[in-house]
């Protein structure tokens, strides 16, 4: 393999792991440790997806126009979205202050939106069973997805629509850039989750898990932590929506769809270990690195499966979840027990 | 002459009807919303197409070997209609696909899985993966069907002298004209349907309340500890319910693509419209799915259309409505319209 290949083939992996951290983490939170059975993931992906489409190239435009003094004119700003989209991109190019300002405003408008939908989505249902629970998240995320498609000015309907190119100003390699920033930022994101989860907000999640009716005779308030979990990933699913709108410069409401965004978290939770944050991690990396290798050398594959290899995916992937349960439902790497510190003292305490 | 709208809301019910009254019987079985439910009864339309594309095949090659000139074999295949035994076919078809479906669903994944100890996020995880499954079978048969198809057209136009298309499409398909009639002045579905839904009920309710099987089936789903000690095999009961549910789903699905635009994945958003009529009508009770059917029907197709004609809603939302429906059925009435205490509602309402 030439090398620029190779360097983009490491790139595409990077990419989904980064992204796919981000939601599964958040996915992990709410089904690993709470035993929310969160099967409207996609829900928050998307939302973060169409506030980056209808929200950050206005800002940019309105930016544009006060900053240049040359406003853009334009009749209809769904059709002409393209054209507005690269006098923006143009302009972006020599700006890269004003490219991380818009990056960071579109990243906290897509968390605000994100919270609040996952709080609404899961309203109807969040006093009741977690398997009303489960159905009403996933038609909720269908209903997001339905307007998305339909109502034009979010994400231009069955076109798509534009998105500002926030990475333009690295030049040639805008690519490495956007990388290795949703890297950082998928990083970043774990390392608050995994020191949010091990303090006793994540204990109390595993131990509403485990005993509801123990905990709220503790005085927990369950509902109240339902909400606050459900807000919080939907939130971050959110984040990554919007990093891989501005990755891939474009949103296109049929890309936010139930398999790709709700099920392949869930199998790579599964795979690396509901409610164990490292092996979240593990579950990403072998699932993506399968993934895009299948992806790669499908051609090759063709010759030894006897149907379209596109399918070949989505039947692997229902066996392979089925065998996880069966086999080995705690995933590759179980989860522990809680460390804390009190243990320690006692011992201390008892010498 | 009926009207079209009130034609299309009694098909509709129907086969909601049929469908939620499956998804209902297997929740009160397992406990486990089944997310495969819809794109089980998908299988069924593709029973459906098989026997179209069979009975085609079979008329063209006698039409040739009678030596038909291209004007009367084209004349025969745009004529060609359903006849009784056809629908008696497909339907019987349909409904053994699905049960046979149902029941290796049943044996192969959710009892061995319940059995080594999951819980109902893990089970609901596992349909979903079936669902995903025969998803990607569906698309894989589509495939092979118009490879079929295809051949066998190359196959009859070598005998034939002139170019043979069956006309037959194994994706986004709808068989309206198979199923029109003349002397009706519509469709035959409009009277089958209704039909078919009306006597299924009858038996289903004789079965579940007149004969010792039911009184058997339905201790089981009650108190299953208790049917055990009495003597009833509780999985053998349980087995049947799949049976008989996805039977039913089977079944109503080969009557889908007589009036709607069917593909693989029609089940991916049919399974929404499903779930709000069981959920309706209280996800415990039969004759609340048969009320939620109902219900779901109207507010789908006239209420919906009232709607989109006065105020201007584009059609392309009617997927919200169901699930406007079911969202407000949870937060008001979380037992459904079978939960509902009738007699206390009237006696208010008088007062």
């Amino acid at each position: 393999m030439p090398v620029e290949q190779a360097y983009s083939f490491l790139l595409s992996i990077l990419f989904y792991m980064g992204i796919y951290t981000i939601v599964v983490i958040s996915l992990n939170m709410e089904a690993g440790y709470m035993g929310l059975p969160n099967f409207g993931k996609m829900m928050g992906v998307a939302a973060g997806a169409f506030t980056t489409s209808f929200f950050t190239w206005r800002l940019a435009m309105y930016l544009h126009n006060r900053l240049t003094g040359e406003p853009i004119v334009y009749s209809d700003y769904v059709r002409e979205n393209a054209m507005i989209v690269s006098r923006i991109n143009e302009w972006l190019s020599a700006s890269p202050g004003i490219s991380l300002f818009l990056l960071l405003v579109t990243l906290i408008a897509s968390l605000a939106i994100g919270a609040v939908i996952g709080y609404i989505a899961s309203y109807p249902a969040i006093r009741l069973r977690e398997d009303y629970l489960g159905i009403t998240l996933l038609a909720m995320a269908e209903v997001i997805r339905v307007i998305g498609y339909n109502y034009k000015p979010i994400a231009g309907g069955t076109l798509g629509m534009q998105v500002p190119d926030l990475f333009r100003w690295a030049g040639q390699h805008r690519f490495s850039a956007s990388v290795l920033i949703i890297v950082a930022i998928a990083l970043i994101v774990y390392l608050v989750y995994q020191r949010m989860l091990s303090t006793p907000f994540g204990r109390v999640l595993r131990a509403i898990r485990d005993d509801e009716e123990a905990v709220s005779s503790l005085g927990r308030d369950i509902v109240a932590y339902r909400k606050r979990v459900i807000s919080a990933g939907t939130a971050t699913a959110a984040l990554a929506g919007a990093l891989y709108a501005l990755y891939t410069g474009s949103v296109i409401a049929t890309a936010y769809d139930r398999v790709t965004w709700t099920f392949w978290p869930w199998v790579m939770m599964m795979l690396g270990g509901a409610g164990n944050n490292v092996g979240v991690l593990l579950g990403v990396g072998v699932f993506v690195i399968a993934r895009t290798t299948i992806y790669t050398y499908k051609n090759m594959l063709e010759a030894y499966v006897p149907f379209n290899v596109v399918w070949l995916d989505y039947l692997l992937l229902s066996v392979t979840i089925i065998a996880i349960l069966m086999l080995r439902p705690q995933g590759i790497l179980p989860e522990k027990p809680i460390r804390t510190v009190k243990p320690l003292i006692r011992q201390n305490e008892s010498t | 002459m009926i009207p079209p709208i009130v034609e299309d809301t009694i098909v509709y019910s129907s086969v909601l009807i049929l469908l939620s009254l499956g998804l209902t019987l297997t929740y009160m079985t397992t406990k486990v919303p089944n997310f495969a439910h819809a794109t089980i009864s998908i299988v069924g339309s593709y029973v459906t197409l098989t026997v179209l594309v069979l009975s085609l095949i079979s008329l063209a090659r006698e039409a040739l070997i009678s030596q038909a000139d291209s004007q009367s074999f084209y004349r025969l295949i745009k004529s060609f209609s359903f006849a009784p035994l056809h629908y008696a076919l497909f339907m019987a078809l349909g409904f053994l696909l699905g049960s046979l479906i149902g029941v290796a669903q049943y044996k192969l994944v959710l009892k061995p899985l319940s059995q080594r100890g999951a819980n109902v996020v893990q089970l609901m995880i596992a349909t979903i993966a079936v669902d995903m499954f025969l998803l990607s079978m569906l698309n894989i048969y589509a495939d092979k069907l118009l490879e079929y198809v295809v051949s066998k057209a190359n196959e009859l136009s070598s005998i034939a002298g002139f170019k043979v298309n069956l006309g037959v499409q194994t994706r986004d398909f709808i068989l309206y004209s198979y199923d029109y009639s003349k002397t009706l002045g519509t469709q035959r579905l409009v009277m089958i349907a209704p039909v078919m839904a009306a006597d299924l009920l009858v038996a289903l309710s004789f079965v579940l309340y007149r004969t010792k099987l039911g009184v058997a089936l339905r201790a089981s789903i009650e108190n299953p500890s208790l049917a055990s000690t009495l003597g009833v095999n509780v999985d053998k009961m349980y087995t049947l319910a799949w049976a008989l549910s996805l039977g039913l789903a089977g079944l109503a699905g080969s009557l889908i693509p007589l009036k709607y635009l069917v593909n693989p994945s029609t089940g991916q958003l049919f399974v929404l419209s499903i779930f709000a009529a069981s959920i309706l009508g209280g996800l415990n009770s039969l004759a609340g799915a048969v009320i939620g059917g109902v219900l779901i029907a109207c507010f789908e197709i006239p209420v919906f259309n009232y709607l989109s004609s006065h105020l201007g809603i584009s059609s392309a939302y009617r997927t919200v409505i169901p699930l406007l429906a079911m969202a407000l059925t949870l937060l008001f009435i979380p037992r459904g319209v079978a939960g509902l205490n009738w007699k206390k509602l009237f006696s208010r309402v008088r007062r």
